[in-house]
């Protein structure tokens, strides 16, 4: 018996030795790996979804409306009380452990990381064609792919100053990155905004509508551009601005070597390669070759110039009046009837997720906000007034007991208005499965003349600045046939002019806070705001630390310090 | 069976004593070493708390406004620490006592809970003296003052202004100043009488401007408005120039000769007089009245200047046209 036990024991020593053979090293047939999987365009595509997916995620629009909206002098908040993360977010009472600003943070990497791995991994795609459209369809991804990721980049800069930026490929063994400068993680931005642009079309087909185009990219960078800038200096950043608005408003011709500042540093096979233009030694006689002077209007892909595009009128894609051009044309912008309507430059679209059998009505546009009860950010009669004095775009703002446009009473308490560009009318709401929600207006074009016009009055050039401007009232004008427009004066007056405009036209688009510290007045403003306030929201804004967020404390932890605070927290 | 069924019963009955038995152990006792790397701060000045030790919970009363630890039964908040380092920096001058508080709890959640307390004070002063922006704003237009150097600010002003398509009387004598500064602490001084937003300031003589921060330091600085100088006459071969003013730009201003045909634009002889001191420059060079010059040479910059004479650093300059 102990002999038998103990050449059982031999045989289990032997086997404890053999155990961990790399026999289950071995890849599992058919399954896919970060190696093997994007060797398709069809497979970038998927992985290009899943950058735009972040989107219109809850936890991603929910962030931008409690920076964007919440933080500024538009509404109030039902959640203002110092005991919420929320409270003390809007109060500017929080500390460096706010959820919220962890949240904003994380999302945005989140993005981020799927563009990069769009991006990282566009060079393993193989075609089996020689065909230009091929290597077209290629770029537009990879335009795609980058102009989200500045996008998410973007968001992240203006939130907490200069950021850590991601290695496009990630190592496990050096994950901790430390922090950029403001400058740094600009002119990343910036370059792949300027890629972007020359590698994605002006306007796509109408069944791929929703994909980033050149439009939008350029009005990224354009905005970019003008969060670096300081209203009153001068400085080329307002040149450049301008630049890009006199192709995108005016029509003028701009270059590729003009977009991308190309100075020849790089070789431009190189680049045209890197940036899946098709390789010069396999052009046919039919297929263009793109140069640093050749026209951007004549890169292959590009089926009109700008100008021909978009506009400023309240028309559906196709240039019809929305909803027969009465006065809720304005409003209908945003709804389904307005969806890629000649205003709108980005929006998000996708329904892969936006189910409606989910519970989750409207991914992508708030709905919330408007719903009885549920009602979390709100504007009063004396906001309104301030804010739009006798303009005729007051009345796109919906009281408690009052009926929308189309028909349905909204209830969200005494005192309080929301915006219609918040509601979702009834036959725009999902009802089954597969429904998509509506789609939130990200960029809009009314937004590009007005950053064109303030670039122009920093360049010296009011009096196209006034035009510009006037440009946008004209067809707020239309509304009500009023034919009040701003007037010509100095710099400051057009400047605050301009600022009036944006202010009464981007109301309620989650952008307010963010403006108005980039225009150096969120100290003033916000202070205005908050000594007219019962609970003093607004006024505890610190000028100079405010106007940036802490980066999130368990960042600064799990770096040991590698990834250091911003002055102030 | 009966026997297995009373066997069970008992351990049972045993047990029902024994369920109660006291695991719960007594809060261990906080021990906790808190160090600051500085009690001395500026205004917005960021403080850094180092915690460690052995605690459940530890959590930081700031002393400021909402996060005071004498009121934290009325609604006073310190904030949580993460890990081991906590930030934080002032927004307002004062001293300041810092409380941290370190817990921890029995396994009754917090029915037996020991508590340990560090304190200290932090002192922040705010001394802030900079004015960033000295501004008038007279309707429709804003006017902004230009540091020419550490001390004088200069704020150039029109006679009259273009506003829809009318000109309009700029009173230098009554205008409100606005000054921009970071600190809402600092007070500032006209004259040595202290600032308002509200009241009216003679903007046709220079003021004297002080600075005092809540620390107690004091800057000086002064306040000149020249007015843009301008032809009280002007005349090209003997045909007076009209005047006509920029809406966009207030120190522009255009004069327009209704010359003969036949005059020779290249030699013009020009003849002015001006409202003040100012001389007339050509592409730099001064222009005494009676020169000629050449109208047709856009490249040409003509300017008015006004200079202080007690202060030269102190000029307003208006820019010139000649049309024909």
């Amino acid at each position: 018996m102990n002999k038998i036990f103990g050449k059982l024991l031999l045989f289990g020593f032997v086997l404890s030795l053999t155990a961990c053979d790399d026999f289950l090293d071995k890849d599992v047939l058919g399954r896919a790996t970060d190696e093997t999987y994007y060797d398709t365009q069809y497979k970038m595509q998927s992985a290009l979804d899943a950058v735009y997916d972040v989107l219109q995620s809850d936890s991603y629009n929910d962030q931008e409306w409690r920076f964007g909206e919440a933080c500024a002098d538009d509404v109030l908040g039902t959640d203002e009380g110092l005991s919420s993360q929320m409270g003390q977010l809007v109060n500017f009472r929080f500390n460096t452990s706010n959820t919220w600003i962890l949240q904003r943070w994380n999302v945005n990497y989140k993005g981020i990381h799927r563009a990069n791995q769009v991006i990282a991994n566009i060079g393993k795609v193989s075609i089996s064609t020689n065909q230009n459209s091929a290597y077209t369809a290629i770029r537009n991804i990879l335009g795609q792919a980058k102009f989200l990721r500045a996008y998410y980049y973007f968001n992240l800069v203006k939130t907490f100053g200069g950021v850590p930026i991601r290695p496009e490929i990630e190592d496990v063994g050096n994950l901790v990155v430390p922090r950029s400068t403001k400058e740094e993680c600009y002119a990343y931005i910036e370059k792949d905004l300027r890629e972007a642009i020359i590698t994605l079309p002006a306007i796509y087909p109408v069944e791929q509508l929703g994909k980033a185009t050149r439009g939008a990219a350029m009005a990224l960078l354009m905005k970019v551009l003008m969060y670096q800038a300081t209203p009153g200096v001068p400085s080329q950043k307002w040149e450049e601005m301008k630049q890009f608005g006199e192709y995108f408003i005016d029509g003028k011709p701009m270059t590729i070597q003009q977009v991308l500042k190309y100075d020849g540093s790089e070789d431009w096979e190189a680049l045209r390669q890197r940036l899946w233009f098709k390789p010069q030694n396999l052009l046919t006689e039919s297929d263009p070759y793109e140069k640093p002077e050749t026209s951007l209007d004549y890169i292959s892909g590009a089926y009109s110039p700008m100008v021909g595009i978009y506009s400023l009128a309240y028309q559906d894609y196709y240039g019809a009046p929305l909803h027969n051009g009465d006065k809720y044309s304005y409003v209908y912008q945003w709804y389904g009837d307005g969806e890629f309507c000649r205003g709108s430059v980005f929006e998000v679209v996708f329904k892969e997720s936006a189910d409606g059998s989910s519970g989750d009505t409207n991914e992508g546009a708030g709905i919330e906000f408007f719903d009885v009860g549920t009602v979390k950010i709100y504007c009063t009669n004396d906001i309104a007034t301030k804010l739009f004095g006798t303009d005729v775009r007051r009345q796109y703002l919906i009281a408690h007991q009052t009926t929308t446009p189309d028909g349905e009473i909204w209830q969200g308490g005494e005192g309080r208005q929301v915006s219609l560009k918040w509601y979702t009318p009834k036959k725009d709401k999902p009802k089954f499965a597969g429904d998509n929600g509506r789609n939130r207006r990200i960029i809009r074009y009314v937004d590009v003349v007005l950053m064109y016009a303030e670039a122009l009055n920093e360049c010296g050039d009011r009096e196209g600045a006034i035009k510009n401007l006037n440009l946008c009232k004209a067809q707020v004008n239309t509304i009500n046939a009023s034919t009040k427009l701003y007037v010509a004066g100095g710099y400051g007056f057009v400047r605050d002019q301009i600022y009036e405009e944006r202010h009464m036209e981007l109301a309620f688009e989650w952008d307010r806070f963010f403006d108005i510290v980039r225009q150096g007045r969120a100290a003033k403003v916000l202070h205005t705001f908050g000594a007219n306030r019962y609970n003093s929201r607004g006024l505890y804004f610190r000028p100079g630390v405010n106007e940036i967020f802490p980066i999130p404390q368990t960042e600064i932890d799990v770096s040991n310090g590698v990834v250091e605070q911003n002055p102030g927290y | 069976m009966k026997k297995s069924i009373n066997i069970l019963l008992a351990v049972c009955f045993a047990f029902f004593f024994a369920a109660c038995s006291d695991d719960n152990e007594e809060a261990r006792t906080p021990e906790i070493n808190v160090t600051f790397d500085k009690t001395n701060l500026l205004i917005n000045e960021s403080m850094e708390l180092h915690v460690s030790g052995v605690a459940d919970q530890v959590v930081v009363f700031t002393g400021d406004k909402g996060h005071e630890y004498e009121l934290r039964k009325e609604s006073n908040t310190g904030f949580p620490v993460n890990k081991g380092l906590f930030t934080y920096s002032y927004a307002t001058p004062g001293t300041f006592h810092v409380v941290v508080v370190a817990s921890t709890y029995d396994t009754f959640l917090g029915n037996n809970i020991k508590e340990s307390i560090k304190e200290f004070d932090v002192t922040v002063i705010d001394d802030v003296t900079t004015i960033d922006q000295i501004y008038t704003a007279i309707t429709p237009n804003i006017y902004y003052a230009e540091l020419v150097n550490d001390k004088d600010w200069v704020l150039c002003l029109p006679t009259k202004y273009l506003y829809n398509n009318k000109e309009v009387k700029v009173n230098a004598t009554k205008q409100r100043l606005n000054f921009e500064i970071v600190s809402d602490s600092s007070k500032i001084f006209i004259d040595n009488e202290p600032y308002k937003s509200n009241s009216y300031y003679n903007l046709t003589v220079a003021h004297d401007i002080q600075v005092l921060s809540d620390a107690g330091t004091t800057r000086d600085y002064k306040l000149y408005v020249p007015i843009y100088p301008e032809f009280s006459s002007v005349k090209a071969e003997g045909v007076t120039g009209k005047l006509t003013r920029d809406a966009y730009f207030q120190d522009l201003q255009t004069y327009t000769f209704e010359l003969p045909d036949g005059t020779d634009k290249t030699k013009v002889k020009i003849e002015y007089a001006t409202d003040s001191d100012a001389k007339f420059y050509a592409g730099g060079n001064e222009v005494p009245s009676g020169s000629t010059i050449d109208l047709t040479n856009e490249n040409t910059e003509y300017t008015l200047i006004r200079t202080l004479e007690e202060n030269p650093a102190v000029r307003a300059v208006s820019r010139i046209v000649f049309a024909y």
